[in-house]
C-alpha cells in the first residue's frame, strides 16, 4: 500500500512516462519525408539575389557562381530540378512566404533568426572578420595584437572591432585604409603585422596573391539557406541534404573553387 | 529490488511533483527592466550648432534605449532631434488621447538639452472607416474628411507640449504616391491641408513654428504615378500658397554615390540639390522662412544602388557638416538619418544608421563626434594605397 501522501507524487510520475511513451510513438509513426511531396513537380525553386552580392556572378546576364552551383549540388542531393528565382533583398522573406520560392539560398542566419516563422539551416560559410597574419609570425587572437599594427578598412565592422580591442587591451596601433584590399596589400607588404578583414575578402585577395598567412576568426557572420518554418519537415529534408553536401566534401570544393 | 525503486519514486514524487508545476513558472521570468531615472539636466557642448540627426524613438519599447539613445545623441554633439510622433498612435478613437510613449520621449530629451522637432503624419483606422473596405488605403492615407481632425490633433499637440517642441512638421514628403497613401498627387490639396493645420496649431499654441514637410528628391518624370518631381512640387505649392501657411521647411536631400561639394543640378540628385529647393522657393516667396534639412546622409550598405564605401561615408558626412556650416548660413538644422533603429531593418536601410540596434557606435558616430568636439579626426582619415617596397 502506498502512502496517500506519496500518491500525487506516483501519478505525476506515471503521467510524465506516459507523455513520454505516447510521443515515442507519434514521432515513429510520422511517415519517412518524401520529397517529391514537399516540393510539388520536382522542382526546388530556390531565391537568388542578383543584385550586388559577392555570392553571384552575372555573366551576360545569366546568374552564375557560388550559390548558384551550390543549389544545383542540393537539388541534385535531392533528385530535384533546381529553378532560380530572383528576389529582392526586401522582399526575400516575403517571397518564402507567399510561397514564390520554397527556400533562400544565402542569409545571414542573424536575420533570419529575427522572422518568427523562418528557420535558417546550418551555416554553409562563415563570413565573419578574421585576423590575417603571415604564416610565420602567426597571430592566434586578437589579444596578441598588443604592441602590433593592424591595417583595415576605415569606418568598416573591422574597424568598429578594432576599436573595440583598443579598448581591452595594451595599446596597437590602428592603420585604416580606404579599402580591405588596400589593409591586405598593408600586411603583404610588410607595412602591417596584421590585417582585419571579412572572411570574404580575406578569401577574394588570397586567390589573387600567393601569400603564406594565418587566419584567425574574429567574429562571426553565418551565412545559411532559409525555410519557412511549416512544414518543418521540408526545412529538415534540406538541412539534411546540405550536411550531406558537407560530409561528401562538396560545399568546402565549391567554396574553395568561387572565394 | 522493486519494492526499493517503488520506496525511492514515492520518497521523491512530491518533490517531483513541485519541480514539474515550478519549472514551467520560471519560463515566464523576465529580467527587470534597467531604470532610466532622469539624471542631472545636461546641455549638449558642441562645436556643430547646426548637428541634428533623425531618431527612430517611436517605436522602442524599452525606457532606458530612449535614454540611452539620447545621451548618445548629446555626447555626439547634435542639439536637435527630429522625431516622428504618429496621429494612429496617439488617439486611438476619436478625441481619446494617450500621451506615455511621447511623454517619455520628451522628457528625456528635455533632460539631455536637446531640442526637438516632431514630425506628424500616420492616419489611425477611425479617421480612414468612411472609405470603406472596398477602397484601398493605407497608414498614409488621409481622407479629406478627416484633415480637420488631423489639424486638430497637430494643434491637441503642439498645446501639450509647447514648452518642449518649438517645431512641428506636417506629414512627411507629400510628393510620393506611397507618403500620400496613394491618393492623386496635388499641392494644392496638401497646401489646404497646410491652411487646417496653420489654423488650429495658431489658436492652441501661438509660438509654434510651423515646417512644411520636405518633398522627397526625386526625378520622376512628369505624371508618374509614383511621384512628383521635389522643384516642380516646391514651384506648384508655393504657388498655391504655402507660404502663407508656414513658418519654415523641413527639406530633404540626400548624397547618394557623390561628395557633399559636388555641384547640384536639375537632373541629378546629390547633396547639394537643398540648394536648388531653395532657390526655387525664393523664386515663389518673398517670405522669410526658415529652412531645416531634416533628413540626408550617406549609405555604405553594399546592397544599395547608389552606396558608397564606409569610408567615403565618414568623409562625405565630415566634408558635409562643415560644407554646410561654412556655406549655408540659412540652414538652422543639417540632421542626419537616421541614428539608430529599435530592431536591425535587415537590408540596406541599416546603412544609414550610426549606431547599432545593440548600441554598437559605428565609426562615422565617432568621426562626427570628433569633429564636434573638436578632437578633430586625421586630416587625410585613410592612409594612402600601400606601395610594394623596391
Amino acid at each position: 500500500m502506498v502512502a496517500s501522501s506519496r500518491r500525487p507524487g506516483l501519478i505525476a510520475l506515471g503521467l510524465l512516462a506516459l507523455v513520454m511513451v505516447a510521443t515515442f510513438f507519434q514521432r515513429s509513426r510520422l511517415p519517412a519525408p518524401e520529397v517529391a511531396d514537399l516540393f510539388p513537380g520536382g522542382v526546388l525553386r530556390i531565391g537568388i539575389e542578383t543584385s550586388p552580392s559577392p555570392y553571384i556572378n552575372l555573366q551576360d546576364g545569366e546568374p552564375g557562381g557560388l550559390v548558384i552551383d551550390l543549389g544545383r549540388a542540393l537539388a541534385g542531393e535531392l533528385d530535384l530540378e533546381p529553378q532560380f528565382i530572383n528576389v529582392s533583398l526586401d522582399g526575400r522573406y516575403d517571397a518564402l512566404r507567399l510561397g514564390i520560392v520554397d527556400l533562400l539560398i544565402a542569409v545571414d542566419a542573424r536575420h533570419a533568426a529575427f522572422q518568427a516563422d523562418v528557420l535558417a539551416t546550418r551555416p554553409w560559410f562563415d563570413a565573419g572578420l578574421v585576423l590575417v597574419s603571415h604564416e610565420d609570425q602567426a597571430l592566434h587572437s586578437m589579444q596578441e595584437m598588443a604592441g602590433r599594427s593592424l591595417a583595415l578598412a576605415l569606418g568598416s565592422a573591422a574597424d568598429a572591432e578594432a576599436r573595440r580591442w583598443q579598448r581591452r587591451i595594451a595599446a596597437f596601433s590602428i592603420l585604416p585604409y580606404e579599402l580591405p584590399q588596400y589593409a591586405l596589400d598593408a600586411l603583404r607588404f610588410g607595412v602591417a603585422q596584421a590585417a582585419l578583414v571579412n572572411a570574404l575578402d580575406a578569401r577574394l585577395y588570397l586567390r589573387q596573391h600567393e601569400m603564406a598567412v594565418s587566419l584567425h576568426q574574429v567574429s562571426e557572420q553565418h551565412i545559411a539557406m532559409a525555410l519557412l518554418s511549416d512544414p518543418a519537415l521540408r526545412w529538415r529534408v534540406i538541412d539534411h541534404a546540405l550536411g550531406r553536401l558537407f560530409e561528401q566534401g562538396v560545399v568546402p570544393r565549391l567554396l574553395d573553387c568561387w572565394l | 529490488m522493486i519494492v526499493k525503486r517503488l520506496k525511492l519514486i514515492t520518497r521523491h514524487g512530491p518533490t517531483a511533483l513541485r519541480l514539474l508545476v515550478v519549472l514551467p513558472l520560471l519560463h515566464f521570468l523576465h529580467p527587470v527592466e534597467p531604470r532610466a531615472t532622469l539624471e542631472q539636466p545636461q546641455r549638449v557642448i558642441t562645436n556643430l550648432p547646426q548637428l541634428c540627426v533623425h531618431t527612430r524613438l517611436i517605436d522602442e519599447v524599452w525606457e532606458w534605449k530612449i535614454q540611452r539613445s539620447l545621451q548618445l545623441v548629446r555626447e555626439m554633439g547634435a542639439g536637435t532631434i527630429v522625431e516622428f510622433f504618429p496621429w494612429a498612435y496617439f488617439e486611438t478613437s476619436p478625441g481619446n488621447h494617450t500621451w506615455q510613449q511621447a511623454d517619455r520621449i520628451l522628457r528625456h530629451a528635455e533632460n539631455q538639452g536637446l531640442r526637438v522637432i516632431a514630425r506628424m503624419g500616420m492616419v489611425p483606422a477611425w479617421a480612414r472607416e468612411n472609405l470603406g473596405q472596398e477602397s484601398r488605403n493605407t497608414l498614409n492615407t488621409l481622407p479629406r474628411e478627416a484633415w480637420k481632425d488631423f489639424a486638430d490633433f497637430v494643434a491637441t499637440f503642439a498645446a501639450r507640449y509647447q514648452d518642449v517642441v518649438k517645431h512641428l512638421i506636417v506629414w512627411n514628403e507629400p510628393n510620393l504616391a506611397f507618403e500620400w497613401g496613394h491618393a492623386p498627387l496635388s499641392p494644392a490639396d496638401y497646401v489646404e491641408l497646410l491652411r487646417l493645420t496653420h489654423d488650429a496649431v495658431r489658436a492652441a499654441s501661438p509660438q509654434t513654428v510651423l515646417l512644411a514637410a520636405g518633398p522627397a528628391p526625386t526625378l520622376e518624370p512628369a505624371g508618374s504615378p509614383h511621384g512628383m518631381n521635389d522643384l516642380l512640387w516646391l514651384e506648384e505649392s508655393f504657388a498655391a500658397g504655402a507660404a502663407d501657411w508656414i513658418d519654415g521647411l523641413a527639406l530633404h536631400s540626400y548624397g547618394f554615390a557623390e561628395g557633399p561639394e559636388a555641384p547640384s543640378s536639375s537632373n541629378r540628385l546629390n547633396f547639394r540639390r537643398v540648394e536648388l529647393q531653395r532657390e526655387t522657393i525664393l523664386r515663389n516667396s518673398d517670405k522669410e522662412l526658415a529652412y531645416f534639412l531634416t533628413e540626408t546622409g550617406w549609405n555604405d550598405d553594399p546592397h544599395h544602388a547608389q552606396a558608397v564605401n564606409p569610408a567615403r561615408r565618414i568623409r562625405y558626412t565630415l566634408d558635409a557638416l562643415r560644407f554646410s556650416g561654412r556655406r549655408w548660413p540659412w540652414l538652422e538644422s543639417l540632421c542626419l538619418w537616421a541614428l539608430r533603429y529599435p530592431a536591425p531593418s535587415m537590408n540596406w536601410r541599416d546603412g544609414y544608421t550610426l549606431i547599432t540596434p545593440e548600441f554598437l557606435k559605428k565609426p562615422v558616430y565617432h568621426a562626427i563626434l570628433n569633429l564636434a568636439s573638436g578632437q578633430g579626426n586625421s586630416d587625410t582619415l585613410w592612409l594612402p594605397p600601400p606601395v610594394a617596397p623596391a
